[in-house]
């Protein structure tokens, strides 16, 4: 699909099919709708309209036109006249057409001159009413369902127009609301019946008998009502007298009424002050053309006047009379709640006389033509028009009844126009320009809710008072309390006028064509009446975000604030100093230590003396080991680590040194860590050298894995716990292990250990398979004290602690061999020494700063 | 020239000694240097012990000969390690790992019962014989004698209940709700806290003291290295 063949949707833009009838998204009537957003209202021809009418309304119009009254609805040439009252009429024309399309008598046909009317082809009433609701284009009527002869009534290309019927009359040109009887527009076509057999015959036959008729010009009397709709010819009455209406050729079919009727208006001299024209004229204007016609031919070609045009229907033509330049606006209003024409009796107003001349046979609209004075036709100036049809106060009033119209056929009375029209004193038609613009009504007025007057009642027209003019007309049209003054509009019609200008104090309002900038009735002028309290007066009020607060809440704000701060803010804890490492003191001691120990050793001074004191657990050991025989086996289990090695064998080497000097054992050295085996070599070629080089022999069986396990196994069965020596020659068979099979066939068993949970193990594990097998443990300085227990259970036969025992066995016996602790004794001395002053030191500053702090605590409390 | 072995050792000896003697600077890199070729040199060595003095003696000499004689009657005794052996490795595989408990349970199992035993009746029932016995025979010994055996008996007993008095966390809810030990309690271990004191002090001056004569005896090894180095030995 061709983007250019799409249609775009006026209201949101959304491109839609072109056969799409509504917008597919918004519903929005795409084209040809009854009318597009932003579109000015365009005055459509009413005739156009008629099958939207309520059937009453159209039989009203219908009616109306036959009873002879054509010439005021005249359809104005593809244009809609700005009167109103035509259309009012249009129903009833359109009705008394359509019900008393069959009754037209013959006499009026012949009079007319126009062939008898095809039966009108009745609008499907549903359609109608539907048309109404849509306000579709395509729900109007088309013009085939137009009965033939009041199609052939319209203007020509009046049907391709569409028209607002019921806004047309006020968005008129002239804007003015004009009564239906006014005089019919000048720069508007008047009604042509077209030539053709469609005509009826009636309407022919007037149009004929129309020259003979001399019509009295109507100089500026316009019949808007009568000049707007394709009116079939009402079936009035033909005068004697050249009447607009009817030809002069009185068929022998004219009732006896008719003919009464046209020789009243013969007589009568006045005409209808409704239909006056503004120009002051009191005879109607199509009156006055009915006058000028009677004496014209209807052939001949008369220059037609301004307002004629060649849609002029010619019966109307040579009617005469010209017509009121001023273009009537036709505006078919909305059909009152009046009751439809009846035939019940109740005749309109303009065929029913007033009560107050009831007597009166002449129609009211026939006297007024006769008290006018005005050269009348006969039919028309009756003298019985005595008094002029009172303007209806109210459209309930009842309308006058004609006495002369009594016997009038119902489709007749019905469509007898409203007495205010011809019964309106001599009074200047309201100018053109007197007329009150219509121009603040808005343009479309299908939603304009019904007054009371319109819906409720029977239009006053129809009634035989005639209401005062609207409310908006210029007091000036009350000078005749009776007539309807210029401009005047009837109740009825007041009432049918759009919201507008009915809301009384709205006139500024209804003037107000501002566009419609946004919302679904963007483009749209004047379309909701800005009603009182609902129009936005003033731009509005922008409201400050600021708080407004005052001293005194900024104050408590303040101090929340500084609560809740204080409630976030990070609480300083307050630490104790600590005590950081002093690396200046640990150099210092550092310092002092390694220097002493330097001199010492460098010097090899031995001024401290050696302990002279001999702890018990030194001596049992020392005791024990010297108890062993000679060349007996001795287990020794070298458990200490390689760190310690220096200790250790300064510990050691006194004692082994002793054994060997004296007793001679076979050393069978094991280990139960891997390092062992190692340290033996280095104890036995270190401070034990001198024995050594003496062939001194020892056996090492290296290490015993297992942990206390392996001690336990080797304890149960040395052999198979350890078969192999560290050079893997099977041990039990070596000189150094002769005899031995068991733990408890050793001598003794020593113990050198750093570890206190080695001696432990040691102790606990061998416990039950050492037997007697005492056993000396040569212990660290730092395992001594854990091992005590064991000496003090008896478990353990001695001890010797670190370089302290070793010094003392060196010392005490081992005549000071082999020398090593003795060499370290100074240094260590000292070394301790430093040590005890340092703690002492220390511990004394620590308990002073103490007692410093204690005060201030005891103060901050 | 040839240079003695000991000359060698003892310049590693020396060096190692002042680079682990730095770390009175504090932590540097000559510092962790010694410290990892200790620790390189140390498991090194361990694993060569392991190797040469255990597996290969005791599992694969054994395991060979049996296969070269023949005689597997005795070689019934070494499937279980070598099932151990195998149970153990499985620990490369995460998926496998579950069997090495097998073993693993099997040496934690053997080891605390070795290790309860040794400890019921080379620590605990000795200790506690040596405890009650400590004032058998005080009374047929001389007056003096007697006292100091009373006494000393008196403060090792002393000593003994209060620190196993101290290590003692039983305590009962009060009225008040607070959760206190009884009084006695806690008077025994508040005197136990004391010999716990003592003894943790003893300890540490031994530590102190094994560590003083390492360093004298590292010290005088540089020394005399360096003496004998320059000849003034």
């Amino acid at each position: 699909m061709i983007m250019a063949d799409m249609v775009k949707c006026p209201l949101c833009g959304t491109m839609n099919p072109p056969d799409q009838k509504t917008c597919e998204r918004c519903q929005t009537p795409l084209s040809g709708g009854s009318f597009q957003t932003g579109q000015a209202p365009v005055r459509k021809d009413t005739g156009e309209l008629e099958p939207i009418l309520p059937e009453w309304l159209r039989d009203a119009r219908e009616t109306a036109r036959q009873s002879g009254l054509d010439e005021r609805f005249k359809q104005p040439d593809q244009q809609q006249p700005a009167a109103s009252s035509a259309d009012l009429l249009a129903g009833l024309q359109s009705q008394s057409a359509s019900e008393d399309e069959e009754e037209v008598p013959d006499w009026l046909a012949s009079i007319t001159g126009v062939s008898k009317s095809k039966p009108k082809e009745e609008p499907a009433e549903p359609t109608g009413v539907r048309w109404v609701e849509t306000g579709h284009k395509d729900d109007f009527q088309q013009e085939e369902e137009v009965p033939d002869w009041l199609a052939g009534l319209q203007a020509p290309g009046a049907g391709e127009e569409k028209k607002d019927e019921l806004t047309s009359g006020w968005s008129s040109e002239q804007g003015s609301f004009q009564s239906p009887f006014q005089s019919i527009p000048e720069s508007e076509a008047p009604f042509t019946p077209p030539a053709s057999d469609d005509t009826p015959d009636w309407l022919k036959q007037m149009a004929a008998e129309a020259g003979e008729v001399k019509n009295e010009p109507a100089a500026d009397s316009t019949l808007d009502w009568f000049s707007q709709t394709p009116a079939a010819p009402p079936s009035v009455p033909k005068a004697d007298s050249a009447t607009p209406f009817f030809s002069s050729a009185e068929s022998a079919e004219t009732p006896d009424w008719l003919s009464q009727l046209q020789a009243d208006a013969a007589a009568s001299s006045a005409s209808q002050e409704a239909f006056a024209a503004p120009s002051g004229s009191d005879t109607p204007d199509w009156l006055s053309k009915l006058q000028a016609d009677v004496n014209t031919d209807p052939q001949t070609e008369e220059p037609e006047p301004e307002s004629f045009t060649a849609d002029t229907p010619d019966w109307l033509k040579n009617l005469g009379g010209t017509p009121s330049r001023e273009p009537a606006s036709f505006v078919e209003p909305v059909p009152a709640e009046s009751e439809p024409f009846a035939s019940d009796g109740e005749l309109p107003s303009w065929l029913a006389p007033e009560e107050s001349k009831k007597s009166d046979s002449t129609p009211i609209w026939l006297k007024d033509q006769s008290e006018t004075g005005a050269d009348m036709p006969a039919w028309l100036s009756s003298d019985a028009v005595a008094e002029p049809p009172q303007v209806p106060q109210q459209a309930t009033d009842v309308p006058p009844i004609d006495d002369g119209l009594i016997d009038m056929p119902d489709w007749l009375k019905s469509v007898t126009p409203e007495p205010l029209i011809f019964n309106e004193p001599a009074q200047p038609a309201p100018s053109v320009d007197e007329v009150p613009q219509a121009t603040s009504a808005p343009a479309f007025t299908d939603d304009v809710p019904a007054t009371d007057g319109l819906f409720t009642e029977m239009p006053d027209w129809l009634s035989n008072a005639i209401e005062t003019p609207g409310k908006s007309l210029p007091a000036e049209s009350t000078s005749a309390p009776d007539a309807l003054a210029p401009n005047a509009l009837p109740d009825w019609l007041e009432a049918m006028r759009p919201m507008e200008q009915a809301i009384p104090g709205s006139a500024a309002l209804m003037s107000d064509q501002t566009l419609e900038q946004r919302g679904g009735l963007a483009g749209l002028q004047g379309v909701l009446p800005a009603g009182t309290g609902f129009a936005p007066t003033s731009k509005p009020k922008s409201y400050s975000n600021k708080l407004s607060v005052n001293d005194e809440q900024m104050k408590h704000a303040g101090i929340f604030e500084q609560i809740l701060a204080a409630e976030t803010a990070p609480e300083v804890l307050i630490t104790e100093r600590t005590l950081g490492a002093s690396r200046g003191l640990r150099w210092a001691l550092s310092a002092i230590l390694i220097g002493v120990i330097l001199i010492t050793s460098f010097l090899g001074t031995q001024f401290l003396s050696v302990p002279v004191g001999v702890p018990n657990e030194l001596a049992f050991a020392v005791s024990v080991a010297q108890a062993i025989p000679e060349n007996a086996p001795v287990l020794v289990a070298m458990d200490y680590d390689a760190s310690r090695a220096g200790e250790m064998e300064a510990a050691a080497a006194p004692l082994f040194d002793n054994l060997l000097l004296l007793k001679h054992p076979r050393l069978t050295f094991i280990a139960s860590n891997e390092a062992g085996s190692i340290l033996t070599e280095r104890f036995m070629n270190g401070p034990l050298a001198f024995h050594i080089q003496n062939g001194v022999s020892y056996l090492n069986l290296g290490y015993l894995a297992g942990g206390q396990v392996g001690i336990r196994a080797f304890a149960q069965d040395p052999l198979t716990a350890m078969p192999l020596d560290i050079t893997g020659q099977p041990a039990w068979t070596l000189p150094m292990l002769q005899d031995v099979r068991s733990l408890n066939q050793f001598a003794l068993i020593i113990l050198i250990t750093d570890d206190a949970n080695a001696a432990r193990a040691w102790i606990e594990q061998t416990q039950d398979a050492r037997g007697v097998v005492p056993v000396v443990a040569i212990a660290s300085a730092q395992a001594a004290p854990l091992i005590q227990p064991y000496y003090d259970s008896g478990q353990v036969a001695g001890v010797i602690s670190g370089l302290y025992g070793g010094a003392i066995v060196e010392r005490q016996y081992n005549n000071g061999r082999p020398g090593t602790s003795r060499g370290y004794w100074d240094a260590y001395s000292i070394g301790m020494l430093l040590a005890l002053l340092s703690t002492l030191g220390g511990g004394f500053v620590n308990w002073g700063l103490g007692l410093r702090k204690q005060p201030v605590a005891k103060g901050g409390k | 020239m040839i240079f003695s072995l000991d000359i060698v050792t003892g310049a590693l000896g020396f060096l190692f000694t002042v680079m682990i003697l730095s770390y009175l600077i504090g932590d540097n890199p000559l510092f962790k240097i010694a410290v990892y070729l200790f620790v390189g040199v140390a498991s090194g060595y361990a694993a060569a012990i392991v190797i040469w003095q255990v597996l290969i003696p005791k599992l694969f000499l054994p395991t060979l000969n049996i296969i070269q004689t023949g005689d597997y009657t005795r070689g019934i005794l070494l499937v279980a390690p070598w099932l151990g052996i195998g149970f153990i490795l499985m620990k490369i595989s995460p998926r496998l790992a579950g069997t090495a408990r097998i073993t693993m349970a099997y040496l934690v199992g053997v080891g605390a019962a070795v290790t309860l035993v040794g400890a019921l009746t080379g620590t605990i029932i000795p200790q506690v014989e040596a405890t009650m016995n400590f004032f058998d025979g005080a009374i047929f010994k001389p007056a003096a004698e007697m006292i100091e055996i009373a006494f000393s008996g008196s403060v090792i007993l002393l000593g003994t209940v209060t620190s196993l008095a101290y290590f003692h966390f039983g305590a009962r809810q009060k009225v008040d709700g607070s959760t206190r030990r009884s009084g006695i309690v806690n008077l025994l271990a508040w005197i136990g806290r004391i010999f716990i004191g003592s003894t943790l002090g003893a300890v540490f001056a031994g530590v102190y003291a094994a560590a003083l004569t390492a360093l004298i005896e590292r010290i005088s090894s540089i020394v005399n290295f360096l003496m004998s180095l320059f000849g003034l030995a």
